[in-house]
């Protein structure tokens, strides 16, 4: 059926704006416009520790530009992924700006081989040979686990880690803390510790660096260019080590410095259709200066949207094809020729045309 | 359990999308997930459990979704899809990229088997595997909901819209599950000789497997273990290997390639990269 579609394109001019997408894969969660957040608890006081796996380094890792022996520089190249995130910068103006304020460090060696979802301890390895664990196409995840404070109840709360027969209690402060983080890079792929890696091979701190973002409490970003945009390939174009700016403001967001609610803004509104709140719509900020794609969200059941950390400036907020609900299937555009360069590997240079209204079809 | 839904809102945007970023997945065609599939069904979802495995360790999900059609392969009429995550007490576990099946709900699903467990599968690509049917808002017409937008089909000049028909959708799977699979001249694969089998004075048919995912092409995709055959011959104090064929799924492919390796010892066991020419 063909059908009018209103799309929010609102011109936002120099106002403090935030875009941040944490929440990619979890629609189903959202409930208000501010995405549920599980992060780190007492962060930077007590770093986020992680482990590498024994067993590792794997025949499937190639060193390749590093001096060190393999193991060394595998260890060198996951901490380099850390450290871009507890380095990430946003642009204030003319001016790059450290808005996060989150501390990562090396804890040694492990044992484990793949996931344990309540050992409390964040494990990198690369001989997990769990069957269901990496099917054809994926080249690593991150296991995440969440404790949420139990319904009905107010303030901190306490949770078991369990290694073999030992438990240990730690607390939780926030609603939503992560509790363990482990990150498996699939045997059957290669990888190596070059930026520039030969053909059918990943770099290593190119994923290493995504899957860090998800131990951190990231989710996956709708911006082509950022490392946290879930999809990829072999190619130069894939092997991405710097944050864009909606990987920066997702950090800071999750482990904000003291600076940061003062330094960015908020863009906030509702995506509706035909007088109704579209629950699902993916609403991108972008830059009306420079086209560029600078953060993006996900609308609540009700079709507000709220993208937070936005950097001074001007912006159009984007509504872009709808995701079904459960009950129906999504909106396709026909005519959506004024701006195509936001999944881009890079930032755009065209600046989008001002998409007051188009046309789709909503099955 | 948490409902985690599926990643829709970020796939359905990525037609414009050219391959980016520092990843979990790697991007497949509609024709390298055909291939990578041992099984193609278009089922329903009738049930959903969570369980903890018998170490303590690992929350998993599982899904049984009753067969409607089969697309490829022979499955059973029910079939297990095994997931990472899921809420067990106060502990909810998740890997980002991984598709929430909901329950009651029709889907193709594009699936390869879990070792040892019968009847067990888990989805190629992870979300990627998971096309959702519905039908549409008269009722009419069922459709079906690619994962990755139009990209789907891989840049092919047979591009599906983002929500097909599903009669549509089921022809273009036809289509290219009928398709011959090309590998590209060049391609480098690497292999371990799995067995020999001895034809006579100084010559053996070799069976190799391959030891990585290979993404040749747009279209092809070679998954870890595809059996790789050819024909050794014992030249002087070296074996020359004439590689003739990869087996994808069940499904051959024609290569052409020439391995040498010393005559020393068991072919069985040796590592090499087979170069297509």
């Amino acid at each position: 059926m063909a059908a009018g579609f209103a799309a929010l394109a609102i011109m936002f001019s120099a106002v403090l704006l935030f875009g941040y997408n944490p929440f990619m894969d979890n629609l189903g969660t959202v409930t208000a416009p501010n995405p549920v957040v599980a992060r780190w608890d007492n962060v930077p006081g007590t770093p986020v520790s992680w482990l590498l796996n024994a067993a590792t380094p794997s025949t499937n890792v190639s060193n390749s530009g590093c001096s060190n022996t393999l193991a060394n520089c595998i260890q060198q190249y996951l901490a380099a992924g850390f450290t871009t995130w507890t380095t990430a910068q946003v642009a204030i103006g003319s001016t790059q700006q450290t808005l996060t304020d989150v501390a990562v460090q090396y804890g040694g060696s492990s044992t484990l081989t793949s996931p344990n979802y309540q050992d409390c301890q964040n494990v990198i390895g690369f001989s997990d040979t769990s069957s269901s664990d990496f099917s054809t196409g994926t080249i690593a995840f991150t296991e995440v686990s969440t404790v949420t404070r139990p319904s009905g109840t107010t303030g901190s709360f306490q949770y078991n880690c369990k290694v073999g027969q030992v438990t240990s209690t730690k607390t939780c402060n926030l609603d939503d803390c992560l509790a363990d983080a482990d990150i498996e890079f699939n045997p059957n792929e290669n990888f190596s510790t070059s930026l520039t890696p030969p053909s059918g091979t990943f770099s290593l701190q190119s994923v290493a660096t995504h899957e860090e973002g998800h131990l951190l409490g990231l989710d996956h970003s709708g911006i082509g260019h950022a490392v946290m945009f879930p999809f990829g390939d072999t190619t130069s174009a894939g092997q991405q080590t710097a944050l864009a700016t909606d990987d920066a403001i997702g950090i800071s967001f999750l482990y904000p410095s003291a600076n940061f609610s003062t330094a960015t803004g908020v863009i906030s509104g509702t995506v509706s259709l035909s007088g109704s709140g579209i629950f699902g719509a993916h609403v991108i900020a972008v830059n009306a200066n420079t086209g560029d794609a600078v953060t993006d969200g996900i609308t609540a059941p009700d079709g507000s949207y709220q993208l937070n950390g936005v950097p001074p400036g001007s912006y159009f907020v984007l509504a872009l094809p709808m995701a079904p609900n459960a009950d129906s299937g999504i909106l396709i555009l026909d005519d959506f020729s004024g701006w195509k360069c936001g999944y881009a590997d890079s930032g755009c240079t065209t600046v989008p045309q001002n998409p007051t209204s188009y046309t789709g079809r909503y099955h | 359990m948490k409902l985690r839904t599926f990643i829709l809102a970020v796939a359905t945007a990525f037609w414009l999308a050219p391959p980016a970023g520092a990843t979990t997945l790697v991007r497949m065609s509609l024709s390298q997930l055909a291939q990578a599939s041992s099984t193609i069904v278009q089922g329903h979802v009738v049930a959903q459990a969570t369980r903890v495995n018998p170490a303590h360790t690992r929350i998993m999900t599982y899904t049984t979704v009753q067969l409607d059609k089969a697309l490829k392969g022979q499955p059973p009429a029910t079939l297990i899809i095994e997931q990472q995550g899921g809420t067990i007490g106060n502990f909810h576990v998740r890997v980002p990229g991984t598709a929430f099946l909901r329950p009651q709900t029709e889907y193709v699903l594009f699936l390869e088997p879990v070792t040892g467990k019968a009847q067990t599968y888990h989805m190629v690509g992870m979300m990627q595997g998971a096309f959702r049917v519905y039908r549409d808002r008269h009722g009419a017409q069922r459709r079906v909901v690619l994962p990755l937008g139009a990209l789907s089909t891989g840049g092919s000049s047979r591009m599906l819209s983002q929500s097909p028909a599903l009669g549509e959708f089921q022809m273009t799977v036809a289509g290219v599950l009928a398709a011959p699979i090309v590998i590209p001249p060049g391609t480098s694969i690497p292999v371990v000789i799995i067995s020999t089998q001895f034809q006579g004075a100084g010559q053996s048919v070799v069976v190799a497997r391959t030891t990585s995912d290979l993404f040749p092409s747009q279209a092809v995709v070679i998954p870890a273990g595809s059996q790789v055959v050819g024909a050794a011959q014992r030249q002087g104090t070296k074996w020359k290997i004439y590689w003739s064929s990869v087996s994808v799924r069940g499904r051959q492919a024609h290569i052409s390639a020439t391995s040498e390796t010393s005559a020393g010892k068991s072919l069985k066991g040796r590592a090499m990269v087979v170069q297509t020419r």
